[in-house]
């Protein structure tokens, strides 16, 4: 045996370590392996044709979504083309890239790769490759409907997913990421003890895997989800072990989130000064990684939440930070949306002389992004409130933020 | 945890593929074998399963020790939860005839099961099932340390502090007997 003879880690990755402990442990290795040469064909096999199909097949998912009017994406369930492990898992990505902004669009590709995922010959791969890419599928698809609000069909979707790796044992990785899914959909219809039990198993496996990524969007994951249901000082711990993880693993970006979810924790317990650190360290890391429009959204949450904390110069800097920010790089949309909260902010503090004249600013802004004739009405009644200095103001800019904010909402099925 | 030294991924060609296998399927079915104890025409199709799980996620994993490491412990533990109650039923005239020679001088050893059996239930349950993960699922000290969110160095303090209390008890309910 080694010197390490509980460390298997370590055994696993140095090679004499390895052969010794494998001799030392299994009797018989060369008798009774008949099947051996027969399951190095069937890996190599597999590994193969998995390698040779994903060759190409991004172009081809692209050009088929192209060419296809997204009404008529269901039809692609049929196309030639797309019947492979790989082009699933190109149309998985699609969906993964689509959920957040075009839900009803990742329902729809969902529905084409469960289709196609479930018509896959029985023969063409082995079971438990077909198992994963199923149930992957599926969970795309529970995705999807959780991002839609539908969270009962998509348990039931994630049920069929669970379903198609239970008959493998070694298919505990797929099983965690799919549990993750759940936790998060359990967690949103309130089962939050299910959902953090979990959280926790997949961890377990996470860590079991060495697998850092997913250990961090899992710490991530279970930090806001704590957060959201008030236990500021658990999540912080969540935060704050990630945070090592993220470090070890020189993970930039999920530090940079991190510091930024501390940042909310520490504004939550009242220690401003802790949190601006936290928010300041997230804005520059984001900023050094070339991440500018991930750094300008740190920076206009940490406004929101220090201004509802009543922290009102601290959040105003980072919203008007925020504002500059957005405009500077097109995004009119959200520099439009930032002034309004800096508005509202104005309003509440009584300052309306600066809050009209940043709404008339705002209200060319409006016009020139073509907003829509409503929003520019929107503003003229805001407006008109302000100068006559009537109360009603701050239920017009509220009126406006609803308004704009919906305008953002990604659109339904 | 992942190294940062192992971040690139390797180029997966047929060698790359085929060394793998070649390099880490006797050493998983060891793994499933001896730290899991499951059957070994089992553990070998457990491992076998393994090296196909990881095709899919070849193009993600960083590191490949840690994973499939990882895996064949998954899958071992995994194996037990399934199969462990699937016991046969027992017919109740073979067992006559044919009487389970584990029974034959269960008088002998009885008040010590009995006794071993209260001294363990007597212990915490947190001390049950460090005890649990270390003799029935076959953990290492590392795994137990991780699973508890403690180090492994207090992990190992630990299990010494649970056998020994263990051992008081079982010394006790032997000479209550």
């Amino acid at each position: 045996m080694t010197d390490h003879p509980d460390d298997l880690l370590h055994i696993a990755s140095c090679r004499t370590c390895r052969d010794r402990f494998t001799a030392d442990n299994v009797v018989n290795l060369e008798a009774d392996r008949h099947r051996e040469p027969e399951r190095m064909r069937e890996f190599l096999e597999t590994a193969r044709r998995l390698e040779r199909e994903r060759e190409g097949v991004q172009d081809v998912v692209a050009r088929l979504l192209r060419t296809t009017p997204p009404a008529e994406w269901s039809s692609l369930a049929a196309s030639p083309e797309l019947q492979s492990s790989a082009a699933v898992e190109q149309l998985i990505e699609e969906i993964r890239h689509r959920a957040e902004r075009k839900p009803g669009e990742a329902l729809t590709l969902a529905n084409v790769a469960t289709s196609i995922a479930e018509a896959l010959p029985a023969a063409t791969y082995p079971p438990v490759v077909l198992a994963q890419l199923r149930a992957t599928a599926w969970k795309e698809r529970a995705h999807a409907l959780r991002y839609l609000g539908r969270t009962d069909h998509a348990l039931a979707s994630i049920e069929k997913a669970e379903e198609r790796l239970n008959a493998f044992a070694a298919a505990g990785f797929d099983r965690a990421v799919v549990e993750l899914t759940k936790a998060r959909i359990l967690h949103e219809t309130g089962r939050t003890d299910e959902a953090y039990g979990l959280m926790r198993e997949c961890r377990r496996v996470f860590v079991e895997h060495g697998d850092a990524h997913m250990l961090l969007c899992t710490g991530i994951m279970e930090g806001i989800s704590l957060y959201d249901d008030g236990r500021i000082s658990d999540a912080e711990g969540v935060f704050r072990d990630s945070m090592e993880v993220a470090r070890n693993t020189q993970d930039r970006e999920s530090q940079a989130r991190i510091e930024n979810n501390l940042g909310y924790c520490a504004t939550h317990s009242g220690d401003f000064r802790r949190a601006n650190v936290h928010f300041s360290n997230g804005i520059a890391i984001f900023n050094d990684l070339g991440s500018h429009a991930e750094a300008t959204r740190a920076e206009r949450g940490a406004g929101r939440v220090l201004v509802a904390k009543g922290q009102i110069s601290a959040g105003l800097a980072y919203l008007q930070k925020a504002r500059r920010a957005f405009a500077d790089s097109g995004m009119a949309e959200d520099a439009v949306l930032c002034g309004v909260e800096i508005i509202e902010v104005l309003i509440q503090r009584g300052d309306n002389v600066p809050a009209s004249e940043l709404a008339n600013q705002v209200s060319e802004e409006v016009a020139a992004a073509g907003l829509g004739e409503r929003a520019i009405a929107a503003f003229a009644r805001l407006q008109e409130s302000l100068t006559e200095g009537r109360a009603d103001a701050a239920l017009r800019v509220h009126d406006v933020h609803e308004y704009l904010k919906s305008l953002q909402q990604p659109a339904s099925m | 945890m992942t190294a940062v030294s192992d971040s690139a991924l390797p180029q997966r060609d047929d060698q790359f593929f085929e060394e793998l296998y070649a390099e880490h399927f006797d050493f998983l079915v060891a793994v499933a074998a001896r730290k899991f104890r499951v059957p070994e025409c089992d553990a070998e199709a457990l491992a076998h399963e393994v090296f196909l799980s990881y095709l899919r996620k070849s193009h993600e994993v960083l590191n490949i020790h840690s994973w499939m490491l990882g895996a064949i412990c998954n899958a071992s533990r995994y194996y037990w939860r399934q199969n462990g109650r699937m016991v046969e039923p027992l017919d109740d005239d073979k067992a006559f005839e044919r009487p389970d020679p584990t029974t034959t001088r269960i008088l002998d050893s009885l008040p010590d099961q009995l006794a071993a059996r209260e001294a363990l239930e007597g212990l915490m349950l947190r001390d049950q099932e460090i005890l649990k993960m270390r003799y029935f699922e076959g953990c290492s000290i590392i795994e137990i340390g991780q699973r508890l969110g403690v180090k492994a160095k207090y992990a190992q303090k630990l299990l010494t502090k649970v056998l020994r209390r263990a051992e008081r008890n079982y010394r006790r309910k032997g000479k209550q007997r």
